[in-house]
């Protein structure tokens, strides 16, 4: 009889896990699907494509890579191209995230009518399209550089996707709680915009924390963004000096930040349906 | 493989609305406990006066809208709610819309496009953008796709309002894949000719009648 129960229970538990696996999978292929139309929708007509998505951060790095040599800033091992493509490309990753989230669930143009389909698919497909993008983006973007003769190698690969797993993470985890807070204050949304740009400021994407006065670096030090920017930095660059940051201070920011909006957005959920 | 039965229930269901203009108030009532069983492998039809609470029904149990109170069970897959608003993006063209669907359910896409072509009348409209298709158009072309995408009963809002051959066309592809159909209506013609079992919403619940006649005469 124990033997019969210790198999039906084992028979349940693999059946429940069964579940939890095609379940993914069905949220996996919602998520193909509506990256894939988001895509469509943002490119359609435009003969340049999926290409244009990566125009803006090349600008934007090319522009601050200019600046960063003619200055003649002090950054450690003088690496301007790395120290550049390390900031922004982790910055950009966690604002694209944040506004993702912040905007993706309002227009669902009909997606949330198909079955299965909910507005937080919506917000989790641009964001896995700004991790994927990004992580994207830091990798083909050491073979040009080669070809200009530069010294940078391809980006250490666990260290990286864990870098841009945050960053997307914590965009994610601030859109939520910042579009909860609208939701429930709507005249507090611009103030809650304007952060992005206090965010910005001190992500290190212009100073290291290594190089920086010290009155500046022990606030900066604050900002998960410039940890995660320094050991993108390290990732291309092994030698970057990395003694001052941290990788678990970001990750229980993301974790925090997204428990948090997770709870914000159910209870406003519950009070929506009541 | 087990079956699976082929009924919706739904249990002391209460479904309240916002902002009534009529009776100025913020909040009425579109159901109030309400418990009824309808069969999912038929064509039944649910009939109701305007502003009665049929569209809010279906969302009930297509799961774009969830209960105030009490539950809907039901081992069942329902469709897209076709005509009763768009669920095609009006960016995209009819194809690429059905690219999207394909992708969801794991279908072959050009499969899919294929045969949603071959069996519609609706030519160079699937290259357009849906935004710029004509809304009865619009509507016909989505109520074809939802109905060649493996659901196990579809559910279709207004069915006066929808396009008549396309309809038809849906119900023969309906019987072919043993699958079900509720759609709401106020006609009482329309019921007559498509359903074979009918249920009227009144009184903030629904009542449903092993047949369509005695559903029509409950209704008048």
């Amino acid at each position: 009889m124990d033997r019969v129960l210790k198999w039906t229970d084992g028979l349940r538990s693999w059946m429940a896990a069964d579940r939890l696996i095609s379940g993914a999978i069905d949220d996996l292929s919602i998520l193909r699907a509506l990256i894939l139309r988001n895509l469509r929708v943002q490119h359609a007509g435009n003969p340049l494509g999926l290409f244009v998505e990566f125009l803006r951060p090349v600008v934007v790095c090319l522009v601050h890579y200019f600046y960063f040599t003619l200055t003649r800033r002090t950054v450690p091992a003088h690496q301007y191209a790395i120290f550049t493509i390390g900031g922004f490309s982790i910055y950009f990753a966690f604002v694209t995230a944040f506004l993702g989230t912040f905007d993706g669930g309002k227009w669902p143009n009909g997606a949330t009518l198909i079955p299965g389909v909910t507005r937080m698919h919506l917000r989790v497909a641009r964001v896995a399209w700004a991790f994927l993008l990004y992580v994207g983006f830091a990798f083909a973007v050491v073979f040009p550089l080669k070809l200009l003769g530069q010294d940078v190698m391809i980006p250490n690969i666990p260290l990286t996707i864990a870098d841009f797993g945050m960053a997307a993470g914590l965009g994610f985890g601030y859109g939520l709680i910042t579009s909860g807070i609208g939701t429930m204050i709507p005249a507090l949304v611009p103030i809650l915009k304007v952060t992005q740009w206090a965010v910005f400021i001190t992500s290190g994407v212009y100073d290291s924390l290594v190089t920086m006065p010290y009155v500046m670096a022990i606030f900066i030090w604050y900002n998960p963004l410039i940890h995660l920017a320094e050991f993108q930095r390290n990732a291309y660059y092994p030698g970057y000096p990395t003694y001052l940051v941290s990788l678990t201070y970001p990750l229980c920011w993301a974790i925090g930040l997204i428990l948090t909006g997770l709870l914000m957005n159910r209870a406003l959920c519950n009070r929506k349906s009541q | 493989m087990q079956q699976k039965i082929p009924i919706v229930h739904a249990s002391g269901v209460t479904k309240l609305g916002t902002r009534h203009a009529a009776s100025h108030s913020s909040v009425s009532i579109i159901f109030n406990e309400m418990t009824v069983t309808l069969p999912t492998d038929q064509v039944c039809a649910v009939l109701g006066r305007p502003s009665s609470g049929r569209t809010t029904f279906l969302r009930l149990l297509s799961g774009a809208e969830r209960p105030d109170s009490g539950t809907i069970l039901s081992e069942i897959r329902f469709s897209i709610i076709s005509n009763g608003g768009t669920f095609f993006h009006p960016g995209l063209s009819g194809e690429e819309n059905i690219t999207l669907a394909a992708r969801l359910y794991g279908m072959d896409a050009a499969m899919l496009i294929e045969l949603t072509l071959g069996l519609s009348k609706f030519g160079a409209l699937w290259q357009l953008p849906a935004g710029s298709v004509p809304g009865p158009r619009r509507r016909a072309m989505e109520m074809l796709v939802a109905a060649l995408l493996p659901f196990d009963c579809y559910l279709v809002d207004d069915v006066e309002r929808a396009d008549s051959d396309t309809f038809e066309l849906v119900l023969q592809i309906l019987q072919l894949r043993n699958a079900g159909m509720i759609f709401t209506a106020h006609n009482p013609k329309f019921v007559r000719q498509f359903a074979t079992v009918g249920s009227v919403i009144a009184n903030h619940t629904i009542y449903a009648f092993p047949s369509v006649d005695e559903a029509l005469k409950h209704y008048a």
